[in-house]
C-alpha cells in the first residue's frame, strides 16, 4: 500500500514538473508588448518579422485610454503576474520609473548591440536614469511648431512664408483671423493645449514651450541644475501665464474651454478642422503634418499648411524656442521574459522599426541613419525638413526625478488661467504651493 | 450540564465555521485594504520615483498638506454642494415626488414610469456621463433646442459645470430613493389616510403629519445610503467633466484619484480618501443620532 502511495506521488510530481517545464518553455517564447490603443498598426510588420526570425510569439497588451496610460503601465509593472516584457514609455517617465526600480537596466543586454552607434548621443541620454545607466531606448522625438493656414492668412493680407517674431504678433494675427472668420461657427483662430484632458501636451506644448521663450537659458526658468532645485520664477511665470490669459480671455482668440477639454479634439483637428479651414494657427508637434500621409490621407496638406517657429517673448536671442519630446521602449524589471523583451526592443529600435514608426506617425527619428534615409527625407506631407533647422532651438523637459509628478501642476496652472478660474498671479501662487507640497520647501527656489 | 456545555461549544464552532468564509472575504477585501489605506495615508508613497521603493513614514504631513492646500476649500465646497444638491435634496426629493405621484396610479403608468426612472439607475455611470456630455455639449442636444428657440448657444459644461453634474447625478440616482419611498408609501394603511380625509385634513397636512412621519425610518436609511453613495461618486464626474474646468467640479473623490494616479502621489491620495471616509462616517453618525432622537 505504502509503495503504491509513494509511486503515485512520485508520478504526479514528475508529471507536474514536466508540465511546468513545458509551460515555462512555452512562456519563455511569448513576449508581452504593452502599448497604447491602436499603435500596433505601424509596428505590426516589425512584430511579424521578429516572430518569424526569432520564433517568439508577441502578445500585445493594448492600453486603450490615452490619458491614464502612464498609470496603467505602472500598475501593470508592479506585479510579475501582469508585467509586460516590453513597454512604450514616454520619455519624461524614464528617470522616475528607473528610480522606482520599475525598469530593467539595459547596459549589459545592449553592450554588444551595434545599432546603438546609430543613435544621436542626445537621444541615448533620454533613455538614461539619474544613475547614468540605460533603462530605455528612444524610438521617436519631436519639436513644437506653430502651424499656420496659408489660405486663411492670405485672406488677412499675409502671403507666402510667415514667421512671427514676438508673442504679441501671434495674438495680433489670431485676432485678425478671428475677425475675418467671424461667420464660421466653432472657428478656432489659435489652438493651444490648455486642458487637463491633455495633461502632458498642456504642460510641454504650452507651459514649458512658452516659459522657455522667456529671458534666460532653459531650464533655468523652472529648474536650477546647480542647486538641484525646482524654481518658481514669478516674473517669468507671469509672462507665460499672462500670454495664456491674453490668448484665452483678453483677445479670446483660442478654442473654447469646451473644445480644449474635448477628448476627441486632437483627432478632430486632423480629420476635420485643419482640412476644412476651421483653425488658423495650431501649436503642436512636428509629427502633425505627417498624419496626413497615412492616418488621415490629404494630399494638399503642404499647400494649405505652413510651418513657423515659436518666437521668444519679444524676439530676444536666440529668437526662437521649441521643446523636444519623444517616446522610448523599455523592459520592466518585473518582466518574466527579459531576454525576449530585449530582443523585441532591438527589433523595434532597429533601422526598420524606427523607420516604420516615424514614417507612420510623422515623428522625427532619433537614429541618424534613419534621419538620412531617402524615404524619410522625401516623405510628404511632412514637417521633417523644417524640423532639421529647428533643432538648434530645442530644449528638453527637466530630466530629473520628480518631473512626472510636478508636470501635472504645470497643466493645472495653464488650465486654471485658460478657463478664467484663476488670474495668472493666483495660478502662480497655487503652483508654488503645490510644488512645495510635492517636493518640500528645501527643493523649491522661489524668485 | 456537561452535555449542554458540549452542545453550546458545538453550536459555537458551527457558527464560527459558517461565519468564517464571510469573515475571510471581508478581511481580505475590506479590512486589509482599509488598514493599508490608513497606513499609506501617513507615508510619502508614490507610484514612481525613489519614494516608490523607499517609503517613509511622514506622520500628519499629508493631512496638514491637504488642509493648507489652497484648492482644498473649493474642493470641499464642491463636495458638499454636490452632496446636498444632487444627493440629499435632488435624489431624495425627486425620488419622493415620483413615488408620491405614482401612488394610486394605474399599474401600467406605475410600471412605465418606474421603468424609465430605474433605467437611469441601471445605466453604467460611464455611459450616463457620455450621455450627459452629449446632451450638455456645445453641439449637444440641449443647445440644439436652445438654437431652435432662437437663443444663442450656451457652453453649459463650462458656464454651469456644477449644475450639469448635479442634474446628471439626480437623473442617475433618483431611482433608488423612488423605490425606497414607493415601498414605504405603499406600506401606509389606506384607512389612516381615509380617516384623515374624513376629518378634513388637506393633502399638505396628510403629507406633513401622516405620511412623512410614518416613513421616517425609510427616509433616514435612504439619507445615509444616498449620502455615502454621493460622497463616493467618481466615475461619472471624472468621465463627464474630469473635475474641470479648473477645479470647479473637482470633488474629494476626484481629487483623490488625480493626486494618487495622475500626480502619482499615492500617500497624499490615501490621506484624502481617509478624510472622505471620516466625512461619510461623521454624517452617518449625525443621521443615526437624529433618528434615535426622533424615536425617543
Amino acid at each position: 500500500m505504502r509503495k503504491r502511495i509513494v509511486s503515485t506521488v512520485m508520478t504526479a510530481a514528475m508529471a507536474a514538473t514536466m508540465f511546468a517545464q513545458v509551460a515555462s518553455a512555452e512562456e519563455s517564447k511569448v513576449v508581452k508588448l504593452a502599448l497604447q490603443g491602436d499603435s500596433l498598426t505601424w509596428q505590426q510588420e516589425i512584430v511579424d518579422k521578429f516572430e518569424a526570425e526569432t520564433g517568439y510569439t508577441v502578445e500585445p497588451v493594448l492600453i486603450p485610454s490615452d490619458q491614464d496610460m502612464y498609470t496603467k503601465t505602472m500598475l501593470l509593472m508592479d506585479s510579475t503576474d501582469t508585467c509586460p516584457d516590453v513597454i512604450a514609455e514616454d520619455g519624461f517617465m524614464v528617470k522616475s520609473d528607473a528610480a522606482a526600480g520599475k525598469l530593467y537596466c539595459l547596459d549589459d543586454a545592449l553592450a554588444d548591440w551595434e545599432d546603438l552607434a546609430s543613435f544621436a548621443p542626445a537621444m541615448l541620454e533620454g533613455g538614461k536614469g539619474t544613475d547614468g545607466k540605460t533603462y530605455a531606448v528612444q524610438c521617436s522625438t519631436d519639436t513644437q511648431i506653430l502651424y499656420y493656414n496659408k489660405e486663411l492668412l492670405k485672406d488677412i493680407g499675409i502671403e507666402g512664408e510667415w514667421q512671427p517674431t514676438t508673442w504679441q504678433e501671434i495674438l495680433d494675427v489670431a485676432s485678425k483671423l478671428k475677425e475675418a472668420n467671424a461667420d464660421k461657427e466653432d472657428f478656432i483662430p489659435l489652438f493651444m493645449w490648455a486642458s487637463s484632458t491633455y495633461p502632458e501636451q498642456t504642460s510641454m506644448r504650452t507651459f514649458q514651450l512658452f516659459l522657455s521663450g522667456t529671458e534666460g537659458e532653459w531650464p533655468s526658468q523652472i529648474y536650477d541644475e546647480e542647486a538641484a532645485k525646482w524654481v518658481v520664477d514669478t516674473e517669468k511665470l507671469k509672462t507665460t501665464l499672462n500670454f495664456v490669459n491674453d490668448a484665452f480671455n483678453t483677445y479670446e482668440v483660442t478654442e473654447t474651454p469646451a473644445q480644449a477639454a474635448d477628448p476627441s479634439i486632437e483627432q478632430l483637428l486632423a480629420s476635420d478642422y485643419m482640412q476644412n479651414g476651421m483653425v488658423g494657427l495650431y501649436i503642436s508637434g512636428s509629427w502633425t503634418l505627417g498624419q496626413f500621409a497615412s492616418q488621415y490621407p490629404w494630399d494638399e496638406a503642404m499647400d494649405v499648411w505652413g510651418c513657423a517657429s515659436i518666437p521668444t517673448v519679444d524676439g530676444q536671442d536666440p529668437s526662437y524656442t521649441t521643446m523636444c519630446g519623444g517616446w522610448t521602449w523599455a523592459v520592466p524589471e518585473n518582466a518574466n521574459n527579459k531576454e525576449g523583451g530585449v530582443e523585441l526592443l532591438k527589433y523595434l529600435c532597429g533601422y526598420d522599426g524606427i523607420l516604420a514608426r516615424v514614417m507612420y506617425c510623422g515623428e522625427s527619428s532619433p537614429r541618424t541613419d534613419v534621419a538620412d534615409a531617402e524615404a524619410y527625407l522625401s516623405q510628404t506631407p511632412s514637417a521633417i525638413p523644417y524640423t532639421k533647422d529647428q533643432l538648434v532651438y530645442g530644449h528638453f523637459r527637466p530630466s530629473v526625478e520628480g518631473y512626472s509628478s510636478i508636470t501635472t501642476a504645470f497643466t493645472a496652472a495653464v488650465e486654471s488661467v485658460a478657463t478664467a478660474s484663476a488670474t495668472p498671479e493666483e495660478a502662480i501662487a497655487a503652483l508654488q504651493e503645490e510644488m512645495i507640497r510635492q517636493l518640500g520647501e528645501d527643493k523649491v527656489l522661489v524668485k | 450540564m456537561k452535555t449542554r456545555n458540549n452542545m453550546s461549544r458545538k453550536k459555537l464552532l458551527t457558527s464560527a465555521l459558517l461565519i468564517l468564509p464571510a469573515a475571510v472575504l471581508i478581511g481580505v477585501y475590506y479590512v486589509y485594504p482599509m488598514l493599508m489605506t490608513i497606513y499609506y495615508a501617513f507615508t510619502d508613497l508614490t507610484l514612481t520615483g525613489s519614494a516608490a521603493t523607499q517609503t517613509n513614514f511622514v506622520g500628519l504631513k499629508n493631512f496638514k498638506s491637504i488642509l493648507t492646500d489652497p484648492k482644498f476649500p473649493e474642493i470641499l465646497k464642491n463636495t458638499l454642494v454636490f452632496l446636498v444638491f444632487s444627493g440629499i435634496i435632488g435624489q431624495q426629493c425627486f425620488g419622493f415626488a415620483i413615488a408620491k405621484l405614482m401612488k394610486k396610479r394605474k399599474a401600467g403608468i406605475r410600471k412605465f414610469t418606474g421603468f424609465m426612472v430605474v433605467l437611469g439607475w441601471i445605466t453604467p455611470e460611464i455611459i450616463a456621463a457620455y450621455m450627459f456630455s452629449a446632451f450638455f455639449n456645445d453641439k449637444g442636444t440641449l443647445n440644439m433646442f436652445v438654437k431652435l428657440l432662437g437663443f444663442k448657444k450656451v457652453s453649459w459644461i463650462f458656464e454651469y459645470p456644477m449644475l450639469s453634474i448635479v442634474l446628471a447625478n439626480i437623473w442617475k440616482g433618483s431611482a433608488y430613493s423612488m423605490l425606497m419611498f414607493q415601498a414605504a408609501l405603499d406600506g401606509i394603511p389606506d384607512d389612516v389616510i381615509e380617516s384623515a380625509k374624513i376629518d378634513g385634513a388637506s393633502k399638505f397636512n396628510i403629507l406633513k403629519s401622516i405620511e412623512l412621519p410614518m416613513i421616517k425610518g425609510t427616509t433616514s436609511t435612504t439619507f445615509i445610503m444616498v449620502t455615502l453613495g454621493t460622497l463616493g461618486t467618481f466615475g461619472m464626474i471624472y468621465a463627464f467633466t474630469g473635475g474641470g474646468p479648473g477645479v470647479k467640479t473637482t470633488t474629494l473623490s476626484v481629487y483623490m484619484y488625480k493626486q494618487a494616479f495622475s500626480a502619482f502621489q499615492v500617500g497624499y491620495g490615501m490621506a484624502i480618501a481617509l478624510l472622505l471616509l471620516a466625512i461619510g462616517a461623521f454624517l452617518s453618525f449625525v443621521y443615526l443620532r437624529l433618528i434615535k432622537a426622533n424615536q425617543d
